[in-house]
């Protein structure tokens, strides 16, 4: 476990270390809460503002970036070969990417937390007094699993570059239909049905259910879906792995 | 002396191209084998499995008698491996780099810190210790790249490639190594592409091509074998000799003339010498001196290996 | 340049998982777009509880009928914009938006026909599907520019900048390679849909070549000065990617986000995207692109000062006097 540890820490402070990481993990999601709260304020009344909406959905959409950090974590290309140095270590091979996953699940948690602090005390966005404990772990439940699947996306295609070239557009396809970047509503009943499949769908229903209804009935159930899905992920992620295909 | 690792008909294939064709050999403990072969001769392959990175279709790999794909990770904790590229964090110092690979080997605490101090010292970079990779010049990075495999004392220490593209200063600090390491117990296994590395540290060579071992044994019983030798007459008038005449004389490979001295390469040893001189005598030359030299590793190399160019 | 062009195709087919992962997502969006965008799409959506004096008549205002009042986390989402409750006789609205939209919302209740479309995305089918393509088009071409991005990375391009290639053929061989990888996908898809009489993709395809073919220059062009700007790849895809995104949404392609403010309302007039969309309006009103020739003029003016940027800043980078 101390191999396992050291290798977590390293890779957390890979990420820590880098200031575009730190750049984009506070920028990003301030600045989509900023402008999109900003421009569409007229939408929206003096209770329920537009930062309430934004600083929920755009929060969760950051969340889903933490899948390009971790890919980031694994294959950089400045921190590829020391990386992968460890392969000829007297370490288990599933604790390359078990790593990665934790660590970047670390670097975004830290960051994104400040973040939502920031805008809350800027914009008073809503997220439920009574309930912040609950609707901050399933903030970190959505990084823990968009953390795994950027690995897994490493472990299948073996590449950061292009793992990251499909998770851009992933990501964006799924934010919209998950309703984080405006109303899934808008977009018409069909829009609608599909969004509500979406597991990250069901992570903001779950969350605006605990603010504005202070119903947490669904907390546990969404809660223990992410952690399954991400240790699933990570699982498969592990067995994809082969350390001999990297030497 | 006993062999630490013992490699029995080893094979490996890739995509049903094999790769490996049943190779046999042994590292002794206490020596320094180098590995050599021209590219695509399967020796990163090779070493690749003997660093526990790659598994292999059949055969076996003991170390010190225990198969090495039994358990793995013990094994692997005896090796210290010197990647061909460098791996080191570019943002971390020389000791920072250290510490972390040295703790994956379960160094913590004093004796990881022991470690450290072992490893830098072994290759210079004491002094440089606090500072960060991304200044170091390509020797010292080099070295550097050796000092995260040394600080847990491993039994066998696996180089590919140490010193490429450094400097002759750098390359012979960590040639010095090498032997200082050696000296304090430590196995090596070393492949290089520069000869002269091999003429000075190795203990053994095996030479490799096509996945197969085609020499092994001490340079000096590598030389032996090879019957080849470079003869250097200095004659008294160079201007009359008619240099294609020699190519008569059995065994001659090559005649060159340079300024007064005839060099004959005889791949006959010095068998043919008396016809040499015979010769000479006969087109009036009056003989200064006469110089044998074996053939050095380059060329028993090429000429086990042969000349064209490899993928 | 035809070498280059084969080298670039053959780097990227041997990354064949990209390339078909990509094209799958390009497929996939393009479906969204054509057969499922437009379907039951209004501008606002009411939950009404109780008996209602009015037929409302509207293909822009969708009514549910309630039993009893939705929970508040419904008017959050956007599930509805309001819910009027009938059950006391006098409507009592409860909403999530402005005094101005329950104001509006009360006097259609007085008045069904005077709603007002606030949200309804202007145009037909074509400039919803094209609206609903765009984004993934400009993430897309960010994406893409993998290879030059790649040619920095690994110092390929100090090689080439030693050549006698000049960086105008060199950036038009990365650019033209780029725009065809976005440009053949999404009209043959298109394209095939249209011919098999799957279903009506607003515009005619000729007219897609043009429009797609346009916007594929921009992405292609804004995401090639993105790259230029940065050493690593993952930088560049992540801000230009970013960048797209939030000015491809502030555009108003999926929705109009005309707030009031005309400071910012005249900002957003002037993105390219935005010049885009009202162009492909304007084509699916009957207007000619000669009518149009501005935004067209505006759209290629952009992508090549886009590009001279490029140009001028690789080469300032790798040829020094």
């Amino acid at each position: 476990m101390y191999r396992l540890f050291r290798i977590i820490q390293r890779d957390t402070m890979n990420l820590i270390t880098n200031p575009m990481w730190i750049f984009f993990s506070l920028m990003f999601p301030f600045l989509l809460v900023v402008i999109l709260g900003f421009l569409t304020g007229g939408l929206y009344g003096d209770y329920f503002t537009s930062y309430d909406y934004y600083g929920v959905t755009l929060m969760l959409f950051s969340t889903m970036y933490a899948a390009t950090f971790s890919a980031n974590s694994f294959m950089e290309e400045k921190i590829k070969k020391a990386n992968l140095r460890i392969v000829y270590s007297p370490i288990r091979n599933w604790f390359i990417p078990f790593s990665k996953a934790v660590a970047t699940f670390i670097f975004t948690t830290f960051f994104y937390t400040i973040v939502a602090v920031i805008c809350h005390l800027l914009f008073q966005i809503r997220f439920g007094d009574g309930k912040l404990l609950q609707i901050w772990l399933l903030f970190i439940g959505m990084n823990l699993l968009f953390s795994c699947i950027g690995v897994l996306m490493c472990c299948i295609f073996k590449s950061e570059g292009v793992a990251n070239q499909i998770l851009s557009i992933l990501t964006a396809a799924l934010a919209m239909l998950s309703g984080f970047l405006f109303p899934i509503a808008n977009l018409g009943e069909a829009f609608v049905k599909i969004s509500k499949w979406l597991p990250t769908t069901k992570v903001a229903q779950t969350i605006f259910e605990m603010i504005y209804d202070q119903n947490s009935a669904n907390f546990s159930s969404v809660f223990l879906m992410l952690v399954a899905f991400s240790v699933l992920i990570l699982a498969v992620s592990t067995i994809l792995f082969n350390g001999e295909e990297y030497v | 002396m006993k062999p630490l690792i013992e490699v029995k008909q080893l094979e490996k294939s890739y995509k049903s191209k094999k790769v490996i064709h049943g190779i046999s050999f042994s590292i002794y403990e206490g020596e320094i084998l180098c590995l050599l072969g021209p590219n695509g001769a399967s020796k990163s392959t090779t070493i690749n499995i003997l660093c526990g990175a790659l598994g292999f279709d059949s055969g076996e790999v003991t170390c010190k008698g225990a198969p090495i794909d039994k358990n793995l990770q013990a094994f692997k904790q005896q090796l210290g491996v010197v990647p061909q590229d460098l791996a080191l964090y570019e943002d971390l110092t020389a000791e920072k780099n250290v510490q972390f690979f040295a703790s994956l080997y379960g160094l913590k605490g004093k004796d990881l810190e022991a470690g450290v101090t072992f490893a830098l010292s072994s290759v210079g970079l004491t002094s440089h210790r606090k500072e960060k990779v991304a200044s170091f010049s390509g020797g010292m990075k080099r070295r550097l790249n050796i000092a995260c495999a040394l600080a847990h004392r491993p039994a066998l220490l696996i180089m590919d490639e140490p010193t490429v593209g450094i400097d002759p200063q750098s390359r012979n600090h960590i040639l010095n190594s090498i032997r200082d390491m050696q000296l304090k117990g430590m196995t090596v296994l070393y492949t290089t592409h520069y000869m002269e590395e091999v003429e000075e540290i190795s203990s053994r060579i095996i030479i490799m091509d096509h996945g197969q071992i085609i020499a092994e044994g001490t340079k000096e019983a590598l030389k032996e074998k090879n019957d080849e030798r470079k003869i250097t007459i200095e004659i008294s008038d160079s201007n009359e000799i008619s240099l294609d005449s020699f190519y008569q004389i059995e065994g001659v490979k090559e005649v060159a003339l340079n300024e007064d001295e005839l060099l004959i390469t005889s791949i006959k040893g010095i068998e043919n010498l008396d016809h040499i001189i015979d010769k000479l005598i006969r087109l009036q030359q009056k003989i200064q001196n006469v110089v044998v030299q074996e053939a050095n590793l380059e060329t028993i190399f090429l000429d086990l290996t042969g000349r064209s160019l490899r993928d | 340049m035809i070498a280059m062009f084969r080298n670039d195709w053959a780097r990227t087919w041997q990354n064949k998982a990209r390339l078909f992962v990509m094209l799958g997502l390009i497929l996939v969006s393009i479906v969204l777009a054509v057969f499922v965008s437009g379907k039951g799409n209004f501008s606002t959506k009411i939950g009404l509880i109780g008996p209602s004096k009015h037929e409302v008549v509207s293909d822009t205002v969708k009514i549910d009928h309630l039993s009893q009042e939705p929970e508040k986390s419904a008017l959050a989402l956007g599930t509805y914009d309001a819910i009027v409750d009938m059950r006391s006789g006098t409507p009592v609205i409860t909403t999530f938006k402005g005094e101005e939209y329950k104001k509006e919302l009360t006097e259609h209740l007085k008045n069904p026909q005077s709603i007002r479309n606030s949200q309804k995305n202007e145009g037909g089918i074509g400039s919803m599907i094209i609206g609903y393509m765009l984004m993934f088009v400009l993430m897309s071409s960010v994406t893409n520019m993998l290879l030059f991005s790649e040619d920095k990375e690994k110092h390929i391009m100090e090689r080439i900048s030693t050549t006698p290639v000049s960086f105008i053929k060199l950036f038009a061989n990365y650019s033209l390679f780029s725009w065809l990888l976005l440009f053949i996908p999404n009209i043959l898809i298109l394209a095939s849909i249209s011919l098999l009489g799957l279903t009506d993709i607003g515009f005619s395809v000729s007219n897609y070549l043009v429009l797609i073919g346009l916007i594929a220059l921009f992405g292609v062009s804004f995401s090639i000065c993105n790259a230029s700007f940065f050493k690593v790849a993952d930088t560049a895809s992540m801000l230009g990617s970013m960048i797209m995104m939030i000015t491809t949404i502030l555009s108003g392609s999926f929705f109009s986000l005309d707030n009031g403010n005309k400071f910012f309302n005249s900002l957003i007039h002037w993105l390219p995207q935005k010049q885009f969309l009202e162009l492909v309006k304007n084509i699916e009103a009957g207007q000619s692109y000669g009518e149009n020739s501005q935004r067209l003029l505006y759209l290629i003016g952009v992508s090549t000062v886009l590009m001279i940027v490029a140009i001028l800043k690789t080469r300032r980078e790798y040829v020094r006097n």
